[in-house]
């Protein structure tokens, strides 16, 4: 009995101290990638991707994240409608609007379409190095600043549409794998650590009855110990 | 007993109509510029975040701007800036003003946040008018909270002092 309570309390008091120190330590902030805990936890990625490809980087969707080549790019996007490489920037669009990075995949700027007047944009392509946007209302295009953006009326010279690509099976494998890395914080291992939860409800019982064992184990060690002072 | 229930139900209701009527455009950024320079908003121009400007950025903030430029408007003292901050979950998008130094309009243009949506308020945005920034870069005034806004309060207060630092660093 003292043994099985002597494991149970180490999980509690160890846990427990670990817990205490989570902002410290940013059990919060830090993500499990182990597969084996994930699966344990029972945690998928989208098996749905759309792709795009650039002259320089490959665009990927999954789910809300977005990966700028396997960087995953901060915030939570809605659907990508293209991509495309002009003046060693990459522009990407997605529902709500522009994001221009630099090719390492820092944003420079996001321009959403309510800001940029473009409510319906549904692709971008690019003409003699200008961005071309195409949108309910019509066509557009960007100056090289990507400042102005104003009606594009010259279409003699055809814009290349930035189009959808077949995402490949490892890269498919790799950001599924990026993807469920970032879900899982130590934090919540932590805690199902310590109330057992991560056994499920047998764990939550087995911590409960740890703890019974533990009040026990004091009540009878100190009424063994006041009967031997006697 | 029903009766209670019933009217928690309703209740309850009432208040998730309200909190998901408050999300939305309140303005277009168009409109907000239009009213600004009186229908001749002159061009956008850009203001890099780069060395100290990035870190004090940072500072006021209390995170990294997310992009590296800012896009804003200018025509003589005045310069409006459209800039998004997080309250808790989702960006508000708000419209500032600054005339010589001090703000003279800021205006909630989008708000995303299921809670806090009392600061697109003319009591609460009052309050900015006039606030100027400090040498250490904060504002000068001291802004009203509001109660169950606190986080929404915050990001506006933030945003502001951003705005103002801004504005000290274009070029006139």
């Amino acid at each position: 009995m003292g043994v099985a309570a002597a494991f149970f309390t180490l999980i509690l008091a160890v846990t427990g101290i670990l817990l205490n120190h989570t902002e410290r330590f940013d059990f919060d902030k830090k993500f499990i990638t182990s597969r084996l805990i994930l699966n344990w936890y029972d945690i998928s990625a989208p098996s749905g991707m759309t792709t795009f490809e650039t002259s320089t980087v490959t665009i990927t969707q999954l789910g809300s994240q977005l990966y700028f080549g396997e960087k995953q790019l901060p915030g939570h996007f809605e659907n990508l409608l293209g991509a495309v490489n002009i003046h060693e920037l990459t522009i990407i669009a997605v529902n709500h609007g522009l994001s221009l990075f630099t090719n390492e995949g820092e944003l420079i700027e996001q321009l959403r379409s309510s800001a940029v007047n473009l409510p319906s944009l549904s692709k971008i392509g690019s003409s003699e190095d200008r961005l071309i946007i195409s949108a309910e209302e019509g066509l557009y295009i960007s100056d090289s600043d990507f400042l102005h953006i104003n009606t594009w009326k010259n279409a003699s010279n055809p814009a290349h549409w930035s189009s959808e690509t077949q995402t490949t099976a490892k890269r498919s494998r790799k950001l599924q794998q990026l993807y469920r890395n970032d879900i899982l914080p130590v934090e919540r291992i932590l805690l199902d650590l310590h109330s057992g939860r991560m056994a499920g409800t047998v764990g939550v019982w087995l911590m409960d009855i740890a703890a019974i064992l533990l009040v026990l184990l004091s009540l009878t060690g100190t009424w063994m110990w006041l009967k031997r002072r006697r | 007993m029903h009766l209670l229930k019933f009217t928690w139900l309703i209740a309850l209701m009432i208040l998730y109509t309200g909190a998901l009527s408050a999300r939305g455009i309140y303005q277009t950024s168009d409109n907000f510029l239009a009213g600004i320079f009186k229908q001749k908003t002159p061009p956008p121009q850009t203001l890099w975040l780069t060395g100290d400007k990035k870190k004090t950025v940072a500072d006021i903030l209390t995170h990294d701007y997310p992009s590296l430029r800012v896009r804003y408007w200018q025509a003589g003292h005045l310069s409006a800036w459209i800039l998004d901050e997080t309250g808790k979950e989702r960006p508000i998008t708000v419209g500032i003003v600054v005339n010589g130094s001090a703000i003279e309009t800021i205006r909630v243009l989008e708000f995303r946040e299921s809670r806090g949506w009392e600061i697109r308020h003319g009591f609460f945005t009052d309050q900015f008018n006039n606030a100027q920034l400090t040498d250490k870069n904060r504002l000068d005034i001291h802004i009203d909270g509001i109660s169950g806004a606190t986080l929404s309060v915050r990001a506006m207060q933030r945003l502001a002092t951003l705005a103002l630092y801004l504005d000290s660093q274009i070029t006139r």
